[in-house]
Parts: C-alpha cells; structure tokens; sequence
C-alpha cells in the first residue's frame, strides 16, 4: 500500500495539528480546584486561650458604599508619574494629600483582561489557559467578591466591559455591556459607560457600583502609551473620578458613614501599546482607595506601596463585611482598618489568615511544615493571649504593645501564607503529555524516513504493532488506576483513548520498520563503494545548519524572545551564499550544476537512495531537461547579468529596511523604530505618501502575470485599500481634505473584500477549468497567480499602512529571486521550498509579530465588520498575522507550477514544507514538557507553544493546498508522467 | 529618522577592519585583484597549491568565528561582551587563530591526498 508523499505530508501533519492540540489540552490544565466548600461556612470565631470568645460573629462592614472604577490598562506612571500630574490633577491631589491610599498593584502574566478581571474579583491566579478563553468567557464558578456581596443582598450596578456580563450573570441588578471587540473606537465605548452616571450617582439605591472604561486599553493597541490621545482620556477619566468622589462626599455628609472609591487598573500597557506578557510596563497597575475613612495626617508624604493585585479581593471582601474568598490567595491591604480598633484590626487578620491556611491545607500536602503555617500557629497564639488579656481588662500599655506585636507578627504571617500559596505551581498532566510528545516524536521520523510511505503488512510488523498496543495498554491502565492525579487521558473515553495508543503504536512500529530497513541499507551501502555523484554543496550546508540551529535555539528564553533575530541572521547568510553561488557560476561558469537536480527531498532524511523508482525516473527527465537548456547566467544577457549580480546585495538591503521599520521581541523593543514614527499623528502626510506608494508598487509588481480581468479587480481593490485607510482616519485623504470626522470605513472594506473573492474564485474557476478542459499549464498558472494575488490584495487590506512596505519588499524579493537567483542557478525543489520558508518566517517578524501574545494585532479581524463576529474575525487575524507564510508559500507553489514537470517538484515541495515546519514544533514540545519549571515558563515559553500550535495549523492548511494544487494539476501531467 | 541608519558606526567599521585584515589582506597579497582566482580558491577543489589551500582554511574559519560569535548577542546574560560587535571580533581572532592552527596540520596530514593541478 503506497500514498504519494505529498498527500501523506499533509496527512502527517495533520495528525500532527491533532496531537498538538491534544498536547495543549494537557500543558494547560483545567485549574484542578478543590470541592467548593459550603459558602455559609460560619466565621472562624476568635482565638482565646484557654476559653471561647464572645465575638463569633462576623465583623460589620467598614464601608456602606464601595464604587469600583477599574480602567483598562492603567499603568501605574499614568496616575503616579509625569502624565498623572499633568493629566489627572484630582487623582494627584487625592494621591498627595487627600484621604488616599495609593499602591502599585502588580499584576500576574498573562495580562489579559478576562484572568485579571477573574484574579481581581476571587484574588487567586487563573492559568495561562484563560487566555485562550478570553474570548468566549464562560460564567465565572468561583467564589469571588461580587456572589458573596450579592449572596449578602447588597444591590450591584455595572457599566463597562461585557465580560463582567458574562462572568457574572444575574449578578447585577442593573447593567449595561459595552463589547470590547471594537478597538479602533475608544470614545464610544466610555461614553456609553459615563452617560449612566448622573443618574446612578443621584440615586442611593445600591450598594456596589463597577464601572470598567476600555478607551484608554483601545488608544494603547492603536497608537501605543506615548500617543496623544492618552492625555485627553486620561483628563476625561479624572474628571470621572472627581465627579463620583464629589457626589460620595456629598452623599456622606448626609449619612454619616463612610464610602469607598477604588480606581484601579486590570493591566499595564507595554511600550508598543500592547499587553499579555511580564514586562514591567504591562505587570505594574495603578490602585488607589479613597475614603473618608482614612486618615491622613497633612504633610504626611506616602509613597505607592508595592501589592500584589490579588490582595484587592480580600480589601473589598473586608470592606464590605462579606467572608474572603475561598481562593484567594492576597492579603487584605492592612492600611485600610488602620482607623480602626485594634480588636477589630486583629480580627480582620485573623479570619485572613484562617482562610489562606485553610488554602495552603487544601492546596499542599505537607502543609505542616511550610514557614507559613508555622507562622501562623504563632500568631493564633499571641493573639488568644491578647484576647484573654483584653476581657480581663489588663493593663492599658501592655495591652497595646502585645496587640502591636500580635499584628505585626499576623503581617508577616499573611505574607508568607500569600507568597506560598502564588509561587504554587499548576498541576500538569505529565502522561498525556509524554504519549502526545511521542505521537509528535513519530510523525516528523515518519515524514523524514522516506519520501512514500510503506505501510508495513508483513506478519512480523503485525506482531510488533499488537505486542506495542498491548504494553502501552497496560501501562495506560496502570498509570490511571495508580495515580490519583488529575489527568485528561484518563478522562477520556475508553475507545478514544484506544484510538490513541493505536495510532502511537502504529507510528511507532513504522518507524521502527523503516530504521531496520535503512540500517540493512546502510550496511548494503558500505559494501558498494559510495554513490559519488551525491555531493552537498555550500548552501546544503547552510540550510541545514541553519534549521538544526534554529531547533536548538529553541532550548533557551533569550532566543525565544528574540526568535526574529535567528531568522533575519539566517536569511542575510542565505544571501550571502547566494551571492557567492551566483558570482561562482558567473564568473566560472558552473561545471558541477547539473548535480543540483537529484539531490532533492531525500537528503533531509539522508537517505537518498529511499527514493522510489517513479521519482528516480522524473528526476532523470528533469536532468536531461536542465542538460538541454542553454547554460544558466550565460544566457542572460549583460544588463541582466548585473542584475544577478546585485540582487543578492538588494535583497540584503530591503531586509535591513524592514528590519527598521518594526522592532520586535523584548531586549531592544523599546528602540525608535520607523513604524512608531510614521504612525505618530505628525508625519501622517509621510505616512499617506508612502502606503499611496507601497500600494502602487504592489500594483505594478503582481498585475504582470494576472489575467486581464484580473488585473482590472486588482487595481480597483487597491485603489479601495487606500479609500478604506482614509476613511478610518489612519492616511489623508486627497479628495475630503477637511473631513476630520472617523468612520469605521466599514463600506469602503466590504467593497475590497468583494474584489478579493472575485480574484480568488476566478482564479480558482481557472484551475478547474484547465483540469476539466485539460487546457494545459497556461490556464493552470494563470488561475493560481490569480489566487495569489487575490491573497496580495487582501494582504493590502488587513496590514496597517505603515506595514505596506513589508507587502512591498516581500513581492520585490520574490519577483528578483525567482528572476535572477532560482531559475538561472536551477536550485532543487527541497532548496526553493527551505529559501521560501526561511524567507517566509523572517516576513512574520518583519511585519512585527514576535513570540508574544501582546503583538498579536487583533484590529485586523474588525476590518469591514460591524460588530464582533467571531468565525470572521478570528480568521482574518490569524491571516494578517501569518501572511508572510502563508504569502511565501503561496509563491512556492506558483514558482513551481510553472517549471517544467511541476507535478514531482510540487510534491517534494510539499513534503519538505512538511517536514521543515513539523521538526521545530516537535523538538519544540519536547524541550517545554522538559523546561516545564522553567523561570520562564508562563511568559515566555508558554505564549511560543500556542504561536507553534498556530503555526502547524496554517502549515497543515497549506499543505492540503498544495495537495488540493497537486491533484489539480495531475491530469495535466499525467501526459507528461506517462511519457516519462 | 536615525533609526533608517546603522547605530555603532565606529565600532562596525573597525570590526571591519579586522576582519578584512583576517581575510581580504592575505588574499589580496596572495592572488591580487583577479576576481576569478579569488572565485576559484574558494569553491570546492579549487586550490591550486599549499598557500591557497591555508588561505582557504584561515578565511573560512575567520568568517565561520565571525559568525558564530553574532550567537551570544540575544542571550540575557547581561555581559559586557555581548555587545555588537564585540563577541564578532572575538570570534573572528579565534577563528582566525585556529585556522592558522589547522591549515599546517591540515595540509600535513592530507600531504599524501593532495595533488594540485599545477604541480
């Protein structure tokens, strides 16, 4: 039984999409909570030696009223540095000299804003995996602050944020949901919040107020923290804040008793406006509590404490005289009760410490033993004593100094409770990932074995296959009877789990069958004297030392962070070679060319002579073809010949114009960069001029090998880029000068997304027809660089306008290689397919991706939407954020359907495609299932993993396009085939 | 605007310096401006006597050092280093050196293999 190698790449990867996902299932587990124990669990009563106390009761609520106004993305320096002062001088005020008390909250990576709404809300620290889920939030099951207040009958009003909607629902007596897809509209989404506000303020009717502003996160992902719009929101949040606090103020004097005003933020912003990961930026968040509460002596100077950000659960569960959530592991922020009695102070303490003891019970096993709990035997105790004390009405003096100690020794106790309990890490499920590493492990070895798959019926392999599924079987059962451990394989159905083992077995058994038959080889091998026509060249070198070094880069943070540097690296080393291969065979004329042909996809594996006698036989056509045509360079003519010359020298050249145009990854992202100043709103002319440029010379560059028709759509789809970029303010428009109105240009992208199915359908309907007609490889070639273009102008539409040039470059370098350095040097399918994926992963970083989550640039999925759609919007990001890819990719199959016998090259393009894409991501789930208690781990090597994952599933989606391409073009060369 | 130009200027063009003392100087002594020599020595089995061939292996190892001292530069190590093009000059010098290294003992232990066109 045999399957052609491209079909059985795209089959392989695939598989592989599965086990990867299967595998991210188990890296990031469902957080393994304990049972949620009865929420009417009475208070812990207070510690007495010796006797029971006569406070069980729960303490009163130190506040009537508490209004939260959480603003996305509030840094810490936009309230307590420069812009503060600048732009919100009554938060300054409060912060200098009012009744304040200001923290820096530091937030826990991912900084997203679903897990920091959760962390804010139940104080403990959601997994990474919420990320993941952030966009189709699921109520929230925990126990958090908002059901234990409702629970307790206060009345909740929201405004803001949907996902508070959907992470509390039916909580809110009164609410309305702004949706924070929208983010090129940052006036709107906090108008909607602030007109309910007179009114609410003016009644007294509730209990908890929770207003979530999302303008000043949308102005950070449009024009990063240093735009001038974030002054503007940031006075407009200020005055926000003055208005409620006066009318606080107001309503106190009337009731007598206190309220509580907390401004805070649920996540930084990082320097390109961006958030997700740890950088200090991102982590640090402002938090400030205002109350007439507290007391403030004048002159008294206060600098921003450092908190964590899950302690704010705990302050309001305190503040409201609700029980702390169970999960929490924050603590109160003490300078809150400092007003009150010290009985009171202690008992605060206490029931903190009860419940975070009571988590570390839960939570570790040996809890007996942790600093912590120790601590907090000792602090149980002096504060029995002092209680004792206090009802035996002792001496005044030692009363206080004992209750000083008591509550300094309760501190320390909460703080070595909390930082047990936040260092704790996630549980993993160690086995599903080590069977789904081994899937993974196979599949790249069954790729790289041979070029077509044998599957394997003889008796022998039979008996292997069912000995391997019986002792995997058995270790399965062991391993999930044996362990108590939570584990997902286990959960799994039985037949499903089956299926699985089957398939590692079968992979397994397969490889094992193509090793001993390449060893029997080899040995064959040593007999004869070596093949002396398979030799390697310079750039066979390179190719594979470079994506051997690549793999292994993985193993470190630094280059993960830095990953665009390796490939910008690699790509001005390639043209380097290229230049010396193109001057050698120049100047010197190449007498060992014609070697080029048969060392193709087989040299990856090492195994050339595994090619089967099919392709041998199409390879020998594709040397005598190449012996028969008219001698490389030579036949260029002089002009030309320059050109060749100087192409490897231009390219180098457009890469380090790009390389200025974003900077990327972490150590030097901070560095001006020209992106940062074209999009800054005083060269807006600069920008205008260079898109009406890029858009022109895309034109120019792709419209000579369109169908006419083609063409036609193709100019007016890009003359509707420029429109669209227009209307939405982001270039000036020739025609409207004064309209300073924004739209959303919502018509202007519908208009270009109709050209861009029509480009693709025509080019599609082409390649149909050329294979029903059989109208030969004209048509054929034509309908794909039809659906090439079609992917260019889309392409145009979904990058910002400063990334234009990225398109430009990309289509400039392609046209000069294939012109100058692939067909003259006549390179091998496996050669073209490594230089385009190469060239292709470089482009994701030009463009500015990195291996961050916060790069990820998520306006791209509301280009031409109204509202948020998600099938719509996911797809276009994921396509603006892999377009360099998927573009090089889409070239690689042009370029090869239109050389001579495309059908084998295209297959091997496949398959090394395949295989160059799956090797990093397996030896890349190796290396995380090893590093899982990495330093690292959640910031930077968890955000690569799903980068990976992405990446395989766009690899597999081309790969079933090359298949799709392949069968299309069969019958066209079907004629040749037989012939050959 | 001064990100579009290269930062460190001083600094690059000395490291060039350098290494085009490693590698352009002897080869300009050796084969003069004839750039099919140069194109000749450094393709495969194109050296034509035992000064080419140690010529060849000095500048590739210069060249290789040169490129793998850029590895260290994204690494957080936070040494000084690190810094463009610091680690690329050390890497060159040592390439360099282990090329005059290898070259001799190179040609020695090949000396029964090498057969030149001229000779």
């Amino acid at each position: 039984m045999r399957l052609g190698c491209g079909a059985f790449a795209a089959g392989c990867v695939v598989i592989e999409v599965l086990g990867v996902a299967l595998f991210l299932r188990g890296f990031f587990p469902a957080p393994a909570r304990p049972e949620p124990e009865p929420p009417a669990a009475p208070a812990a009563p207070e510690p007495m030696a010796g006797a029971s106390s006569n406070w069980t009761e729960r303490p009163p609520p130190l506040f009537r009223k508490v209004v939260i106004m959480l603003i996305d993305a509030l840094r810490d320096d936009f309230v307590f540095g420069s812009k503060g002062v600048k732009f919100m001088p009554y938060t300054t005020y409060l912060v200098e000299k009012g009744a304040a008390h200001s923290f820096v909250a530091e937030a826990k990576p991912p900084t997203v804003t679903m897990p920091r709404v959760k962390a804010l809300m139940t104080g403990s620290l959601p997994g990474f995996v919420d990320v993941v889920r952030n966009l189709n939030s699921p109520a929230l099951l925990e126990d958090n602050v908002v059901t234990q207040a409702k629970a307790a009958g206060k009345r909740i009003i929201f405004y803001g944020d949907e996902t508070w909607v959907k992470l509390f629902p039916k909580h809110f007596v009164e609410y309305d949901g702004t949706t924070s897809f929208f983010v090129s509209d940052y006036t709107e989404v906090d108008d909607n919040v602030t007109r309910h506000l007179d009114k609410v303020l003016k009644r007294g009717d509730w209990d908890v107020l929770i207003l979530h502003y999302l303008g000043l996160d949308h102005i950070g992902h449009i024009s990063g923290p240093s735009s001038p719009l974030i002054g503007r929101k940031l006075s407009e949040m200020d005055s926000i804040l003055m208005r409620i606090h006066t009318s606080l103020l107001s309503e106190e004097r009337e009731a007598l008793s206190p309220s509580l005003l907390v401004l805070c933020g649920d996540h930084g912003m990082s320097e390109s406006g961006g958030h997700g990961a740890s950088s200090l930026e991102e982590v640090n968040t402002a938090l400030l509590l205002t109350s007439s509460a507290f007391e403030r002596k004048p002159g008294e100077v206060r600098p921003p404490e450092r908190v964590q950000q899950t302690d704010l659960a705990a302050t309001l569960a305190v503040g409201l005289g609700l029980p702390i959530p169970q999960h929490s592991v924050g603590r109160f922020l003490f300078p809150v009760v400092q007003g009150r009695a010290l009985r009171e102070q202690l008992r605060l303490l206490h029931l903190n410490a009860v419940q975070l003891s009571r988590l570390l019970r839960s939570r570790i096993p040996g809890f007996e033993r942790e600093h912590g709990f120790e601590q907090f035997k000792i602090s149980e105790r002096l504060h029995g004593n002092w209680v004792k004390l206090y009802l035996e009405e002792n001496n005044a003096e030692i009363l206080l100094n004992m209750g000083a100690k008591a509550r300094k020794q309760y501190l320390y106790t909460l703080k070595a409770l909390s930082q047990a309990l936040s260092s704790q890490e996630a549980q993993y499920d160690i086995y599903s990932m080590v069977v789904l590493a081994l899937l993974l492990l196979s599949v790249p070895q069954a790729l790289g074995a041979t070029a077509k798959l044998e599957v394997p019926l003889s008796p022998m392999c039979s008996l292997l296959f069912y000995v391997m599924f019986l002792l995997l079987w058995a270790m399965h059962m062991v391993v999930c009877t044996s362990a108590e451990s939570f584990c997902y394989l286990c959960n799994l159905a039985w037949p499903v789990a089956g299926a699985v083992l089957a398939l590692v077995s079968a992979l397994l058994c397969g490889v094992l069958s193509t090793l001993t038959r390449l060893c029997v080889r080899r040995k064959l091998l040593r007999r004869k004297p070596a093949p002396s026509h398979w030799k390697w060249s310079e750039l066979d070198f390179l190719i594979l030392a470079g994506t051997a070094g690549h793999v292994l880069s993985l193993g470190a943070s630094s280059f993960i962070e830095e990953e665009h540097q390796t490939w910008y690296f690699l790509v001005s080393t390639l043209c380097l070679a290229l230049s010396h291969e193109s001057y050698r065979s120049c100047f010197l004329g190449d007498d060992e060319e014609p070697e080029h042909c048969p060392r193709v996809a087989g040299e990856f594996a090492g195994t050339a002579s595994a090619l089967p006698d099919r392709s041998v036989s199409c390879d020998m056509l594709e040397l005598d073809q190449a012996r028969q045509s008219p001698s490389s360079l030579d036949g260029l003519r002089g002009r030309e010949k320059c050109m060749a010359l100087a192409s490897p020298w231009l390219i180098l050249g457009c890469c380090r114009l790009l390389r200025s145009l974003n900077q990327t990854g972490v150590q030097w992202a901070h560095r001006p960069d020209l992106g940062h100043w074209l999009t800054s709103s005083d060269h807006q002319a600069e920008l205008s001029v260079l898109a009406a440029l890029s858009l022109l010379a895309i034109f120019a560059l792709v419209q000579s090998r369109c169908s006419s028709v083609a063409k036609g759509a193709l100019a007016l789809g890009l003359l509707g880029v420029y429109c669209y970029r227009a209307a939405t303010g982001h270039v000036l428009s020739p025609w409207q000068q004064d309209n300073k109105d924004v739209s959303r240009g919502i018509i202007e992208a519908r208009f270009v997304y109709v050209f861009v199915l029509g480009i693709l359908f025509m080019g599609i309907k082409d390649m149909l027809k050329s294979q029903v007609l059989a109208a030969g490889i004209p048509v054929k070639t034509v309908g794909l660089w039809d659906v090439y273009s079609g992917l260019v102008l889309l392409t145009a539409l979904l990058f910002r306008p400063h990334n234009l040039p990225v398109l430009v470059c990309s289509l400039l370098i392609q046209t000069m290689m294939t012109k100058f350095i692939w067909r003259p040097l006549r390179h091998g399918a496996a050669e073209v397919t490594v230089m385009h994926y190469w060239f292709g992963q470089a482009f994701f970083y030009f463009q500015g991706n990195s291996n961050n989550i916060a790069t990820v640039d998520i306006s791209a999925g509301f280009v031409g939407l109204n509202t948020y759609v998600e099938v719509p919007a996911m797809f276009l990001t994921a396509f603006a954020t892999y377009a360099g890819p998927v573009l090089w990719a889409s070239h690689l199959v042009n370029f090869l359907s239109w050389e001579p016998n495309s059908g084998s090259a295209l297959r091997r393009a496949c398959f090394c495609y395949a295989l160059l894409s799956s090797v990093p991501v397996s030896a890349y789930v190796v290396l995380v299932t090893a590093l899982r208690y990495h330093l690292f781990i959640w910031s930077v090597f968890s955000p690569k993993l799903l980068y990976e994952g992405m990446h395989l599933l766009v690899t597999a989606a081309l790969c079933l396009g090359f298949t799709a391409v392949d069968r299309a073009g069969a019958k066209v060369d079907a004629g040749k085939v037989a012939h050959c | 605007m001064k990100f579009l130009f290269p930062r460190l200027v001083l600094e690059t063009f000395l490291f060039a310096v350098i290494l085009s003392t490693f590698t352009t100087v002897p080869c300009l002594c050796l084969l003069g401006p004839n750039l099919k020599a140069w194109l000749r020595v450094f393709s495969r089995n194109g050296v034509t006597s035992v000064w080419e061939n140690s010529l060849q292996i000095t500048t590739i190892s210069s060249f290789l050092g040169t490129w793998l001292g850029a590895f260290p530069i994204p690494l957080d190590w936070e040494r000084p280093w690190q810094v463009w093009p610091i680690s690329c000059t050390l890497g060159a010098t040592f390439g360099y050196v282990a090329g005059l290294i290898i070259s001799p003992l190179w040609i020695y232990w090949n000396r029964k293999q090498l057969t030149y066109k001229n000779n």
